[in-house]
């Protein structure tokens, strides 16, 4: 029998029938996510969304990407929340987590993480959506810090990998002789630079504040030492200052097109060189310390929240935990092989040993993971000050100690401001 | 069965004799005025009340009267920011003038490929500011930047242009000068046609230089559109942004930290709009009574 047009006019006007009442009557969430549509990351998550679309044709979800600098630091989810037209769901860093759960942003998604499943999420990751006793977002990735080397270029300066701070800077000094780039750090204030300083200023004993956040500790001698630290990696010239993307994209520094020696980065660079820098030879170590004893990292990762004003709170949970909570496949797809990171749930881990036993990140997770602290949470005015102190160490050449009297009292009338 | 009229005939004509004229006028001008009070007037007055208000754009807001315009007046952080708006419009208003008049005089020959390099002179004007600022942002960059690669034929060093504290605020009024000066040099040039040859034609049977001819006759003639220039000039530095966001961020260490751009950060990076919107209003007091300063002086000088 012949296929006539009209028949398959009536199977695509049936079809757009089916779909109308879906799309039309809000039944559909929309998922914002930073990055491009074409990084293989987010390739992956349209592909989940591809699939919870087929399984669920009358439960639609749209994905929507946004240039990362827009969705981090720009008008976009601020906007979209302030005029009720925010997505159902979205992606929080440690950073801005605090701003939303504080702002009444983020859906109570407890009821995912009860029983089993909660038992399954390591207690860090847990305590880091946690606020006054209730879970605000479904945690999903941990991202240890460590320092990224090129093993050529080590080599042919006849560099080894630095342990101690004086060693970093001895190999920063004979690196430049070489008319190489040292090392890659951070040079933009934010909530990233201040992310990858942290460890330095821990290494030294020394922190922001006390557990409780109710007194500043900022200042004081190893703070001072840790200031310097960054202070003489930009004044010597042994570190970019500037940077035409945020040095996380690794692909986009210096150390991305082989001309800089080393590094400080997290995991998600090993999967971001392996496919787009297939060339350089590289190679991980802990962060160098000041006397080359008691390594400290730190680990960040981005936690999936859900719009408490979604008009479709129920669809955008069940969403989340099929992404995030449900068997282990995707956890470990996006830990594996979208990317290259560790995942906050034990069962996932086990899941995926055979993978983590590879070159690179065994030591991630033999050597470096085990020295990580968890990102901590500070409000963005907490942020701001830690960044104003570590840019004037760093560009006004202000000398540690000076810098870190200043930051401590800041952080000191902050605090007492909100007490 | 004839149409009544909603008036008698007598009073109906004079009321529209009256009236027509002046309520077609304001008819025609009644699309602009709503285009100006539903984008314009009626978001600038929701802007002041926010300012009144304590408000994280995500949860309901908090009067607060006039709270954050006293925190705005011990906030150091937005006085170093208007202070390198001040720098920024010092060295900006005058450089962007002396060039677009400069650009202008040497286009406004009866040479062969005027026409050309007026054009080439204007493209910087339709591109927009966000492509300009990447270009300009790779041009500087300390490694592999145009701009390094040829002051090293020169013997010079390589630079920091935008990480440093020194440079990064005048690389970018390089870049504003830039982008701003053929716009300003077509002003300049309608003015100088304006400007009747026999006047430098007698100046010239009188012995004067070109030097004096520009001082004596170009300057004092080219007033009005000097102070046009100068006005939207500055209007247009204390609202520097694009170039800023781009290049900068305000860095480093905050030594390109423009009001507009403390005023995008406290708004939308920390949450802080009812300040924000406090300290934009403050601004926009500046940006006017500067604006009105000048107009007087206009007003002034042609009465």
């Amino acid at each position: 029998m012949k296929n006539h047009p009209p028949v398959h006019w009536l199977k695509s006007i049936i079809a757009c029938l089916c779909l109308f009442p879906a799309v039309c009557f809000g039944q559909g969430i929309q998922f914002w996510k930073f990055g491009s549509a074409s990084d293989s990351a987010n390739q992956g998550l349209a592909k989940w969304v591809d699939q919870w679309n087929k399984e669920n044709p009358r439960k639609p979800v749209q994905i929507r990407f946004f240039p990362f600098d827009e969705y981090m630091n720009g008008t976009l989810l601020t906007t979209a929340f302030a005029s009720e037209s925010g997505p159902d769901i979205f992606w929080a860093s440690r950073g801005t987590f605090l701003q939303y759960a504080k702002g009444g942003v983020l859906a109570d998604l407890s009821d995912l993480l009860t029983g089993e499943a909660k038992q399954d999420f390591s207690q860090p990751s847990i305590d880091a959506i946690t606020v006054d006793g209730k879970e605000y977002a479904m945690p999903f990735e941990q991202e240890p810090v460590a320092l990224l080397y090129n093993t050529d270029l080590l080599q042919k300066a006849g560099v080894q990998v630095p342990k101690t701070w004086d060693e970093l800077l001895a190999a920063c000094e004979k690196l430049k002789a070489a008319h190489l780039i040292p090392i890659v750090i951070e040079p933009q204030p934010g909530a990233y630079e201040n992310f990858t300083w942290y460890p330095f200023l821990w290494q030294t004993g020394s922190d922001v504040t006390n557990p409780e956040m109710t007194k500043a500790t900022f200042d004081s001698p190893g703070t001072a030492k840790a200031l310097d630290l960054w202070r003489t990696l930009i004044q010597k010239g042994y570190a970019p200052r500037t940077a035409t993307d945020i040095t996380a994209n690794v692909v986009s520094t210096p150390f991305g097109s082989g001309q800089a020696a080393m590094e400080v980065v997290g995991m998600w660079a090993i999967q971001q060189l392996q496919s787009a820098a297939p060339n350089i030879k590289f190679d991980f170590a802990p962060l160098p310390t000041p006397n080359g004893a008691n390594p400290i990292t730190i680990y960040g990762g981005w936690s999936q929240a859900i719009n408490a004003k979604s008009k479709n709170l129920a669809l955008a949970k069940e969403f989340t935990a099929w992404m995030w909570v449900k068997g282990t496949e995707r956890p470990v797809e996006w830990c594996t092989k979208l990317n290259s990171k560790f995942s906050p749930r034990k069962s996932v881990l086990a899941a995926a040993k055979s993978f983590y036993d590879q070159k690179y990140l065994n030591t991630f997770r033999d050597v470096i993971l085990p020295t990580a602290r968890a990102e901590p949470r500070y409000p963005s005015a907490l942020v701001e000050i830690i960044g104003d102190t570590l840019q004037a160490a760093m560009f006004r050449n202000e000398p540690g100690a000076q810098a870190a009297s200043e930051g401590q009292k800041k952080i000191a009338a902050f605090l007492n401001s909100n007490h | 069965m004839s149409f009544k009229p909603l008036m008698n005939a007598s009073r109906g004509t004079s009321f529209s004799a009256r009236h027509a004229e002046p309520i077609t006028g304001y008819l025609f001008l009644l699309p602009d005025f709503l285009g100006l009070l539903i984008f314009l007037i009626i978001p600038i007055g929701y802007a002041f009340l926010i300012s009144l208000h304590d408000w994280n754009g995500l949860s309901s807001m908090r009067w607060n009267g006039l709270d954050n315009y006293v925190k705005l007046f011990s906030d150091s952080q937005f006085w170093d920011s208007l202070k390198i708006t001040g720098i920024y419009t010092l060295i900006y208003v005058p450089v962007l003038y002396a060039v677009s008049l400069g650009l202008a005089l040497l286009v406004n020959q009866r040479l062969p490929f005027m026409r050309f390099f007026r054009t080439i002179f204007f493209v910087p004007v339709v591109l927009s500011l966000v492509v300009s600022s990447l270009m300009w942002k790779y041009i500087f960059d300390e490694r592999s930047g145009l701009l390094n690669f040829l002051i090293g034929f020169l013997g010079i060093q390589p630079q920091p242009w935008l990480g440093s504290v020194q440079l990064a605020l005048p690389s970018i009024i390089v870049v504003s000068v830039w982008i701003q000066m053929g716009y300003f040099m077509v002003i300049f040039i309608a003015g100088l046609q304006d400007i009747p040859r026999e006047y430098y034609e007698a100046a010239r049977i009188d012995g004067a230089n070109r030097w004096q001819m520009f001082l004596r006759i170009t300057l004092p003639v080219l007033k009005p559109t000097s102070l046009f220039v100068i006005v939207i000039s500055l209007i247009a530095s204390f609202q520097v942004f694009d170039q800023v966001w781009v290049m900068t961020k305000g860095g480093p260490a905050r030594a390109t930290e423009v009001t507009a751009l403390y005023i995008y950060q406290q708004a939308f990076q920390y949450l802080n709009l009812g300040y924000g919107s406090a300290v934009a209003f403050v601004l926009f007091v500046v940006i006017l009574s500067f604006s009105l300063i000048q107009f007087r002086l206009l007003r002034t000088d042609r009465s």
